[in-house]
């Protein structure tokens, strides 16, 4: 309607100031005719038809228009009037409802932030009143993270502000000034590849660790890296910023909830709730530098609470100094005081080593920023053709995996199995841990059961810690063994890591080991326990080796070290052994038992090792005299350490082959025998090969895996079965007979025959090889005797 | 002209609504933030004796 108007209103606009004239033509009004007509329209909108005639009159321009024509000019112009008038009130009323418009838009605005803000911190509220310590609140549930937003963007609470400049003094005088008496880090050569220049305290109270280097990065991506605690720092368990606040002088003060892992599992691990002030000083160098927050009791004790020990950091931090030619100076002080007190007598020293503490923090944050550093440089190195960046994932994964193991954490899904009376070795179940790696599901762990970990913690009497080396692995390495690879590192062994405790960790992964492949990692970590002089010698004056695992003073006979008493300077060390097996719900009491048997099997021997290789004197009731040097001994202790293939690899190059030529020709006709293809033949082959020591009590030391399930057993068993125990009547009196020309000839050729599996069934072989195995070292000298059984098989 | 002029109208009455009850939410929520605050102040120092903590606290309570 309103269109319409406007329509009609500019047509009769037009025709007011026009006539018709005679000639039915428009003829338009001269200026001064509207002038004239506007004049007397303004005295008088509605001239009466008189008044018309009277203005005809009077006023000369009108006197050539008829009178009519003025009345419609009137009218029109009337109505134009109207219209203008109704257009200028829309108008108004439109510019106030837009005004009212936006005024309420704002007021919208203001009230969805208000509301969204109010939201927030109600949620904020609640959380905290969730996890508030209240003796009583014992219903939080798993750890709580809080949004990253700033309570307070004016001013900061006066409190923290103070505490965060004393602890920046505090540091600072630690890192360039003499607050701590630092000594040169044993073992560390300061030579031109080295890290950097390290340093430990002497007396001070707690640990303490100081490192200074160059790096050529950037202050501030040294101090994201940095910051990221859990990337470089492999028994960080995890770091949570809880709220942050902007310091006044343009820093920020955070406060951070952090959780170590426990290296064994005799000690609860350490948690730490501190505050961090990051701030740069005026010579324009970054400082982050971090400490407990008082009262060691407080801050959000998260649920797995219980299973934590509160430690407590000491003025401690990075201070990085960017130098003109680019990249930085920075220097690191660990300073911690973990609690020592609350740990079982024999560990104290564990935790009170700021040697430990140097290599697991200090010098690890430096070698990873270094590394960090080189990669982004491009000197990119290169292993297994992958990324060092997905190297270093895979290594972290498996770290971590193995120290989720170690400390079996309730909220990680793990629970404990109470089993039979002896402790010594601690079995955990997970069902929750769901494996199934997305690239292919096929290879995934995730069965409907889950997945069981064993393991244990004991000190080992050793005069030298068992060297994990031997074919030193590189530090990430995947090699075949039978079908399953294992992904392995094995970590600590070179010899500027005085003091660092050394580990082989090896998950079992398939061959393409895809990046987000599952691990499932097992493995062994040898921590030194250097003895303080005094005091822990008297408190262990009777020097029993101390079998940790279950109560701390076991000494069963055949533990018993009679070594001399004063002489044990030795240095001791705690071993930690966890194997995690992934099972099928239906099956788990089997599992529980055969990992517990295993693991049991693993430490007896690693015991027996340890005997052999420590020269403190044998008691005779420890088994076959296994002497230091003994082939067996090294065999021995260097299969613990490395995988199964080693120790194949090993024992084939003692065979010549003269002596195996009857194994079967396809075994050995292909003439470049070498490696891995005799390793893959003899491993798979079908006939049983055992090997046994020709001791005065022969004991099997080897077998490939047709042997193993004859005699159904595992290489770790294997040496507890004896030669006569798997024949019979017939078989023994057989072997006995051929024994003279066995010694003689170097092979004999046993009749058909049975013999007993280690479970007592029934074997029956067609034909036995028995020959002398010469060690390839020391010409014709026997290193034992083996046997090959031809097409046997289960009665 | 009209046209334009009466959606507006309607459009105004349509926020105003709404802020109207944005308004009542923001209230009803102040109020429980109190609530919980000095539920929350209580329990703090019922049990915590960490002065930064409480420091927190006191100052989320001057808001």
């Amino acid at each position: 309607m309103a269109m319409a108007v406007a329509q009609h209103r500019e047509s009769s606009s037009g025709s007011i100031d026009k006539h018709l004239s005679d000639a039915g033509k428009y003829v338009r009004y001269t200026a001064e005719q509207v002038e004239a007509l506007e004049r007397v329209y303004a005295e008088c909108p509605k001239p009466s038809s008189l008044r018309r005639q009277q203005l005809i009159r009077e006023c000369p321009i009108l006197s050539n228009i008829e009178p009519k024509q003025i009345k419609v000019w009137f009218q029109n112009r009337r109505c134009r009037e109207k219209q203008r008038k109704e257009s200028s009130r829309l108008q108004t009323v439109n510019r106030k409802l837009t005004a009212m418009n936006k005024l309420l838009m704002e007021e919208n605005d203001r009230l969805q932030k208000q509301v969204s803000q109010l939201v927030c911190e109600n949620g904020y509220m609640r959380q905290q009143l969730h996890t508030a310590p209240a003796a009583t609140d014992a219903s939080c549930d798993s750890v709580v993270t809080t949004p990253q937003q700033s309570m307070r963007d004016a001013n900061n609470p006066a409190g923290l502000l103070s505490i965060a400049e004393e602890t920046l003094a505090e540091f600072l005088s630690k890192a360039t000034g003499t607050a701590v008496d630092w000594v040169q880090m044993p073992g560390m050569k300061p030579g031109p590849d080295s890290v950097g220049i390290f340093a430990i305290s002497q007396s001070c109270s707690g640990v303490a660790a100081r490192a200074c280097g160059l790096v050529s990065l950037e202050p501030t991506k040294i101090g994201e890296i940095l910051k990221d605690r859990p990337s470089w720092f492999r028994d960080c368990r995890s770091l949570e910023v809880f709220t942050m606040f902007p310091a006044g002088n343009g820093g920020t003060i955070e406060l951070v909830y952090s959780q170590l892992y426990a290296p064994t599992t005799l000690a609860p691990a350490r948690d730490f709730w501190t505050l961090r002030y990051t701030t740069t000083l005026d010579n324009g160098s970054l400082v982050i530098c971090e400490r407990s927050l008082s009262g060691s009791g407080a801050g959000p004790s998260a649920a797995a609470a219980a299973q934590f020990v509160r430690a407590e950091m000491l003025p401690s931090g990075y201070l990085i100094r960017p130098c003109d030619g680019g990249g930085s100076i920075i220097h690191i002080v660990d300073h911690l005081n973990l609690e020592a007190w609350s740990v079982p007598e024999v560990l104290r020293p564990l935790y009170e080593s700021s040697k430990a503490i140097a290599q697991k923090m200090t010098i690890a944050a430096l070698r990873y920023i270094r590394q960090i550093a080189q990669e982004t440089s491009g000197e990119v190195v290169y292993g297994l053709g992958r990324q060092p960046a997905v190297l270093r994932t895979f290594s972290q994964r498996l770290s971590r995996g193995f120290n989720d193991a170690i400390n079996g954490f309730n909220d990680d899904g793990w629970s404990l199995i109470t089993c039979d009376g002896a402790e010594d070795v601690i079995l955990a179940v997970n069902s929750t841990k769901n494996l199934s790696s997305a690239s292919n599901p096929t290879n995934s762990f995730s069965f409907l059961g889950g997945i069981l970990c064993a393991k244990a913690s004991m000190l080992l009497q050793l005069l030298e810690v068992i060297r994990l080396e031997g074919h030193s692995l590189a530090q990430e390495d995947a090699f075949v063994s039978r079908d399953i690879h294992l992904l392995q590192i094995c970590s600590g062994i070179d010899e500027n890591a005085v003091g660092a405790c050394s580990e082989l960790v090896f998950a079992p992964i398939d061959e393409m080991f895809p990046d987000d492949a599952p691990l499932l990692p097992s493995g062994f970590r040898i921590i030194p326990v250097d003895a303080k002089t005094k005091d822990t010698q008297d408190a262990l004056a009777a020097h029993r080796t101390l079998d940790l695992t279950s109560s701390l003073e076991v000494g069963p006979a055949t533990n018993h070290v009679p070594g001399d008493g004063s002489s044990s300077h030795g240095l001791r060390s705690v071993l930690t052994i966890a194997f995690q097996f992934p099972y099928e719900s239906s099956l788990q009491d089997n599992v529980v038992a055969m990992a517990r048997q295993y693991v049991r099997s693993v430490i007896s021997s690693v015991q027996r090792v340890a005997m052999a290789i420590s020269p403190s004197g044998l008691s005779p009731a420890v088994g076959p005299k296994l002497s230091p040097g003994s082939p067996e001994a090294l065999t021995l202790s260097q299969w613990i350490c490395q995988s199964y293939r080693q120790v194949l690899l090993y024992f084939l190059s003692f065979v010549p082959e003269k002596c195996i030529y009857h194994l079967g020709a396809e075994l050995l006709r292909s003439d470049s025998l070498a490696g891995d293809s005799v390793l893959k033949h003899l491993w798979h082959h079908q006939d049983a090969i055992l090997c046994c020591s020709l001791k005065s009590l022969p004991v099997f030391i080897f077998a490939n895996q047709a042997g193993l399930d004859m005699l159904e057993t595992t290489l770790v068993a294997l040496q507890d079965i004896t030669l006569d125990k798997i024949f019979d009547e017939s078989g023994r009196k057989a072997l006995f007979s051929d024994f003279a020309k066995l010694m003689q000839q170097g092979f004999a050729c046993l009749p058909a025959g049975m013999c007993m599996s280690t479970m007592g069934r029934n074997v029956s072989y067609e034909q036995a090889i028995a020959w002398k195995v010469l060690s390839a070292s020391e010409e014709n000298t026997v290193h034992c005797l083996a046997f090959s059984f031809v097409n046997w098989s289960f009665v | 002209m009209e046209k334009v002029n009466s959606q507006l109208y309607l459009q105004n009455l349509y926020i105003s609504q709404q802020n109207e009850m944005l308004r009542k939410k923001a209230q009803r929520l102040n109020q429980e933030n109190q609530a919980l605050l000095s539920e929350l102040q209580q329990k703090l120092s019922k049990s915590n004796h960490n002065p930064a903590i409480r420091n927190i606290v006191h100052e989320l309570s001057l808001e």
